[in-house]
């Protein structure tokens, strides 16, 4: 970086309107040439994740998953604000050329496991080494890109087995459209981590075997793929 | 669109970019980057911030659960080899592992200081870089340092991993 006087991070704050005056019109007199080809290269790169990513409908999952308290005018104000700075940021980024695809399309094949917590004002999704109370009840989604057959597993501290999603222990058909499981469980009160799997298989497997693989932490062969989330279980 | 749904497209496309891209370089990996996007948002409009830069909250944000994602990740390889494995085994250079090993290193910290010690162990940053990325003063970069140096120490102690392979800064142009 040495014919740079910006780092990244204070391009992208350009990026993001977050400069004050003082700070753009430094920028503006007193960036290099490396600076400002950075700067241009992240806001390609912007624009190529905006196209792909569809911010109107990232826009709708997000609102859907925000408490209500917060949805109304106490929630619009900042947001007024930032809104207010970015509509000149739109009018910066309407670069005529048109941009490659980025690459950040889902490989075909790859398998995705989403935990959801029941809240009192509807559900968060859980990342991993997030905590929860015993008895919470969770509801799982996976996402795969070919029909075949599902099942979720959790092992818990105490290295006890449990088949969420089955029917018996056997996988049951999965169809990509329908990405929500129809199950929801309590989680029982032994505390501590545990780890939800999920599985796919393009043919029908035992979901209670393969359950008894992962806690012997044995490999589950080609056939079978599996994605998993932690979590710790609290009082 | 109701003038909710128009705000938040507005505020997702502003930072979006920035956070995919932070996330991204420390994960590694395309979906969780987005997962970890999207709930930026969500854990940032929950909370209501009516004061301070939507870009610093987001991306402090961003970059927290990046690093707990990490932690995930670690805590899963912890558990499936044996401990005094794992230095090596973790550190292989790449800027994710590096973050990798931070994410192990510094488990308790808090969010500013985890915020500084990405810049500087896993970015490669100078202090007057995080210093000038963050808006803070060089003396408050270097106190800063000195505290998670000590808590990577003793962590590293504890985990039978060498620290010092972090310290350099894995990552520094």
């Amino acid at each position: 970086m040495s014919d740079r006087r910006y780092t990244d991070l204070q391009i992208e704050r350009h990026l993001c309107s977050d400069f004050s005056p003082e700070e753009q019109s430094d920028f503006e007199q007193s960036a290099t040439e490396a600076d400002r080809a950075q700067l241009e290269t992240l806001r390609r790169q912007s624009e190529a994740f905006l196209e792909a990513a569809s911010a109107h409908k990232q826009a709708v999952a997000i609102s859907q998953r925000l408490t209500p308290k917060r949805m109304g005018l106490r929630f619009l104000a900042p947001l007024a604000l930032v809104a207010s700075v970015a509509a000149g940021l739109f009018l910066f980024l309407d670069s005529p050329a048109k941009l490659a695809e980025p690459d950040v399309a889902t490989k075909g094949g790859e398998l995705r496991l989403k935990v959801y917590v029941a809240t009192d004002s509807g559900s968060r999704m859980l990342m991993n080494g997030d905590t929860l109370p015993a008895f919470s009840r969770v509801r799982f989604e996976l996402l795969h890109d070919q029909p075949g057959f599902a099942a979720i597993v959790g092992i818990d501290s105490e290295q006890v087995v449990s088949v969420y999603y089955s029917s018996g222990d056997r996988a049951v058909p999965y169809e990509p459209a329908v990405s929500e499981l129809p199950v929801a469980i309590e989680l029982d009160e032994t505390l501590g981590s545990e780890t939800f799997y999920g599985l796919f298989s393009a043919i029908p497997f035992d979901a209670k075997r393969v359950g008894a693989e992962l806690l012997a932490k044995r490999p589950l062969g080609p056939n079978i793929q599996q994605a998993e989330l932690t979590v710790g279980k609290t009082r | 669109m109701s003038k909710e749904l128009e705000a938040i497209e507005a505020l997702y496309r502003q930072h979006a970019p920035t956070l995919f891209r932070r996330s991204l370089s420390l994960l590694g990996s395309v979906d969780e980057a987005h997962d970890v996007v999207q709930e930026s948002f969500v854990r940032f409009m929950n909370a209501g911030y009516t004061k301070g830069s939507a870009f610093a909250l987001l991306y402090r944000i961003a970059v927290n659960l990046s690093i707990d994602q990490l932690r995930g990740r670690v805590r899963h390889k912890h558990e499936s080899c044996d401990e005094h494995d794992l230095p090596s085994d973790l550190h292989t250079g790449s800027r994710v592992e590096s973050a990798m090993d931070l994410a192990l290193l510094t488990r308790g910290l808090k969010d500013k200081h985890l915020e500084v010690s990405v810049l500087y162990h896993v970015d490669g940053y100078s202090q007057d870089e995080v210093a000038a990325s963050l808006g803070l003063s060089r003396r408050s970069v270097g106190k800063t340092l000195q505290r998670v140096a000590a808590h990577i120490h003793q962590r590293a102690a504890r985990l039978g991993y060498d620290s010092n392979k972090l310290a350099a800064g894995a990552h520094r142009e």
